[in-house]
């Protein structure tokens, strides 16, 4: 397998002498290579998803003594798809007193935030879109952007379920991303960077000097949170199933509530992803010996790994009550979070 | 208790308004009349030796010729004794008390007798149908000879 | 800075939620009204009668053994004791003697489908609490019970296989084996689902101080079975009033401290440990005789007169009190079922509390609808 580092890097240099020699402005270049990497991205969103739910689906029905999918293609691999394409053909049904612009855009804002975070995500040596100064800083941003739509899809269903939904969400990541910021800020301090790409690179290949070791606190407080902002039971509240039906897209069918879905598992990548380049060292390999397998593979594979252990609780763990979920993050996460800060600080004044 | 004991119990108290029936069943059957079955009621869950303090069954049944039924199976958590009281009622006008006073449990019981029988519970608290549709109209589908538009009659062979 | 808003009070309400008849969490077709302010129930109003199928009238127009397969739909969940309370019944009316190897295969049948139905009830509360996994634990055990009532009567829901005056056919020879081999391999199956369930924090923190029955309120509602077991009082009709062959057998009813859900949820897995050495002793005893179903008449006409009846059914008491006309027919039957005095538990204990709650009870609880309509 190759490094597609310097592939892309010798392809945009010959690219740019091309277009110097035409006289074009390189601006236009530049403008291409976007478009181009926004494509690229939102394949990859594409494939992961596709990936991610067949996956969650087998994950769950090996857990739970069963198949799970197996008649599309070897092992239902392509059932995904199938589903994909089922959900397109069915009608797309708009409650007769639904706020319809609200309604129309709801997946969508959930969906674009979901893409957009995905933009500073560095998938292996010098794969990233745009290595942003303030990456993870962007990230965090971004992702509070769901909160929003999940708000939108609530209110503009008109139905009681969807804004019970609706507020659960709006409560539950408003209060998890407060730990989730606080314990992103313990790795950055350690990196002395905002950058997604800087803070890999500040981790170096040795993954006793990741930061998982001197930030296990922090680790631990960003992965529960993250399990919280993507969803997913034990904190899967916004949709309980058994309590609000579905929760926020309940009224949604069709294309609709596949944008939700894709979003939700584009989301559990997501913060698998930021825990992966924050505390596990993003693409490097764990010791400077086994660099000969490509970067992307390691990315893929400790991303991969931390999306499993995500499922892994979702088949294993009832749901918590609403008030248990508030109490656990600003109880108990919170402070948990901020004596972490304080720690690291100390670490970094005094051995820094 | 045993059987006689129990029936001893309630004849002292009650007396002429109660009636005996003599049956090979190991439990206690009586009639009680109309008029004092409320106070039997309360006789009955608040007597220390009898404590009947779970009503078990309670259902109605229609006697075209001649009443209206209402059947109590009590028992008794803690003396784990039982006795079946029945009251007669009225066959063209069934009407009596509520005993959901005496045990909540009654409430469902008597709402279910309600609606299906059309006996009438005084100061009942909650006096809304229970089982069957809401536009309900076709009568009361337990009383012997009722025919609705599902009614289908079993074929006699 | 002023504000518009400033000073003035913002308008609260409180708002209806009609939970049901479709809901994931009803188990069935329940439909509860709530009042809601945000997430807090302050009234609850429970909405029965989808399933009514006035089985009490089609008894009216049934011989006793006609009758015997709509004891059946009384509680699908549950066949076996819906037969055997009928069954009961009768034989109690017509004083008639059952032999003695139907009735320690009643026994059997009915312990099974004790344990089958605590299984959906273990799946179905996990599920309602938002665990998933235990569900499919749950249905695949009680996949091999099924296949064994398949094995004695061909039928894997409405059995209709305990009849008056005994049981409709032998056990196959391959039974007995099948039957041990699964008492076996269950009790591990127990233990893993307290793994999975009783030791997890977050199913501890939901189910404990949740939902509690005072002991009181319970009897005046007339609750039975594992309801009235979890609030700490030892009441079971095998061993209070012993029907059948119950009283040859040893065994522990347990019950809860609190009558939270929590309690309700041991005492059912202890009394899949109970169910199991019953049906262990049966195998043992089972007596070895041709005659399993008592000699009766081609029309059955029990003597006139009245019964009543009761046997501890999975779910509480299932009782019956019959009128006998001499006919051949019953004059009148009237069926007590555990889940409509259970369901009225429902309201009393969920005031207040929240709608995560809410389902956790019901879970508790155990309603299963078509025995609350009839």
């Amino acid at each position: 397998m190759l490094e597609f580092d310097g592939l892309l890097l010798n392809i945009y240099n010959s690219l740019s002498l091309w277009f110097e020699s035409l006289g074009v402005p390189l601006i236009w270049l530049d403008l291409l290579v976007m478009v181009f990497a926004g494509a690229v991205i939102l394949g990859v969103i594409a494939v992961s998803v596709l990936f991610l739910v067949w996956w969650e689906r087998k994950v769950s029905a090996h857990i739970q003594d069963r198949l799970g999918p197996m008649r599309t293609g070897k092992h239902g691999v392509l059932q995904t798809l199938a589903d994909g394409i089922k959900l397109l053909q069915k009608e797309d049904i708009v409650p007769r007193v639904a706020d319809k612009k609200v309604y129309f855009w709801a997946p969508v804002v959930c969906f674009v935030t979901a893409y957009m975070a995905y933009i500073v995500i560095p998938f292996g040596k010098g794969l990233i879109a745009r290595d942003l100064n303030i990456g993870i800083f962007y990230i965090v941003a971004i992702t509070s952007f769901t909160i929003i739509s999940l708000l939108m899809a609530g209110w503009a269903s008109n139905n009681k379920y969807a804004l019970l939904g609706g507020m659960r969400s709006a409560a539950q990541i408003v209060s998890y991303e407060v730990p989730l910021t606080l314990a992103v800020i313990g790795a950055v301090m350690l990196a002395g960077s905002l950058s997604m790409v800087d803070i890999v690179k500040a981790q170096g290949p040795y993954f006793w000097r990741w930061y998982w070791l001197p930030q296990i606190l922090g680790f631990g407080i960003y992965f529960v949170a993250a399990t919280a902002e993507a969803n997913r039971t034990p904190f899967d509240l916004p949709e309980a199933e058994q309590e609000l039906v579905a929760g926020f897209n309940v009224e949604y069918s069709g294309m609709k509530f596949a944008m939700f879905f894709l979003a939700e598992f584009a989301n559990m990548f997501t913060v698998s992803a930021i825990a992966t380049t924050l505390f596990l060292g993003g693409w490097q390999p764990p010791l400077p010996g086994l660099s000969f397998i490509p970067s992307w593979i390691w990315f893929f594979g400790k991303t991969l790994f931390l999306v499993f252990v995500i499922m892994w609780f979702r088949w294993t763990y009832p749901r918590l009550r609403v008030d248990q979920l508030m109490g656990f993050a600003w109880k108990f996460l919170l402070p948990l979070a901020f004596a972490n800060l304080f720690l690291t600080g100390l670490g970094v004044y005094f051995f820094g | 208790m045993t059987k006689q004991e129990i029936t001893e119990k309630f004849k002292t108290r009650f007396g002429p308004d109660l009636e005996v029936l003599e049956t090979g069943q190991p439990e206690t059957y009586l009639y009680i009349s109309e008029s004092r079955y409320h106070e039997l009621c309360e006789f009955a869950k608040n007597d220390p030796d009898l404590d009947f303090d779970y009503l078990f069954n309670f259902g109605g049944a229609h006697y075209p010729e001649e009443r209206f039924e209402i059947v109590l199976c009590l028992s008794s958590h803690e003396k784990r004794h039982n006795a079946i009281i029945k009251v007669k009622l009225d066959k063209d006008n069934p009407e009596t008390v509520t005993i959901s006073d005496v045990w909540e449990a009654a409430n469902w019981f008597e709402r279910e007798a309600m609606e299906l029988f059309g006996i009438k519970f005084k100061n009942h608290p909650d006096p809304r149908p229970l089982l069957l549709v809401e536009d309900w109209d076709h009568g009361y589908p337990m009383r012997k000879g009722w025919t609705g538009p599902d009614f289908i009659p079993m074929p006699e062979e | 800075m002023e504000s518009a808003t400033y000073g003035k009070k913002l308008r609260e309400e409180e708002f209806l939620i009609n939970m049901g008849p479709q809901h994931p969490s009803t188990h069935g077709v329940l439909r509860l009204v709530l009042k809601m302010e945000g997430e807090f129930i302050r009234e609850l109003t429970p909405h029965v009668g989808y399933l009514h199928r006035s089985i009490e009238k089609i008894a009216e127009n049934r011989t006793y053994n006609q009758f015997m397969p709509f004891t059946d739909r009384i509680d699908y969940c549950a066949s076996m004791p819906s037969n055997l309370a009928f069954a009961v019944a009768v034989e109690k009316l017509a004083e008639m003697e059952v032999p003695e190897r139907a009735e320690y295969l009643r026994v059997i049948m009915v312990e099974l489908n004790r344990i089958a139905s605590h299984l959906i009830w273990l799946g179905t509360m996990s599920l309602d609490l938002g665990a998933v996994t235990p569900f499919l634990y749950a249905f695949r055990e009680r996949e091999w019970i099924l296949d064994l009532f398949e094995m004695t009567c061909g039928q894997r829901l409405t059995y209709h296989y305990i009849r008056v005056g005994g049981v409709s056919r032998d056990i196959p020879p391959e039974f007995e084996k099948s039957c041990r081999a699964f008492i076996k391999s269950f009790r591990k199956k127990v233990d893993d689902y307290e793994a999975i369930l009783t030791e997890n924090p977050i199913f501890l923190s939901r189910t404990k101080g949740i939902g509690i029955l005072p002991l009181d309120l319970a009897k005046d509602l007339g609750a039975s079975g594992p309801t009235i077991r979890g609030s700490n009082y030892e009441w079971d009709i095998r061993k209070v009033e012993p029907y059948s062959v119950y009283n040859k057998f040893d065994f522990k009813i347990p019950t809860g401290k609190n009558g939270d859900v929590w309690d309700r949820y041991m005492v059912r897995i202890e009394e899949f440990r109970q169910s199991c050495n019953i049906v262990e002793q049966a195998l043992d005893g089972l007596p070895e005789s041709d005659t399993i179903r008592a000699k009766m008449k081609a029309v059955f006409r029990p003597p006139a007169g009245e019964v009543f009846s009761r046997i501890e059914a999975p779910r509480g008491e299932m009782g019956y009190y019959i009128v006998s006309a001499g006919d051949k027919k019953p004059y009148r039957v009237k069926i007590r079922t555990a889940s409509y005095n259970n369901l009225q538990c429902l309201g009393p204990i969920s005031i207040g509390l929240k709608i995560a709650d809410l389902v956790a009870i019901f879970g508790s609880l155990d309603v299963i609808l078509p025995e609350v309509d009839r």
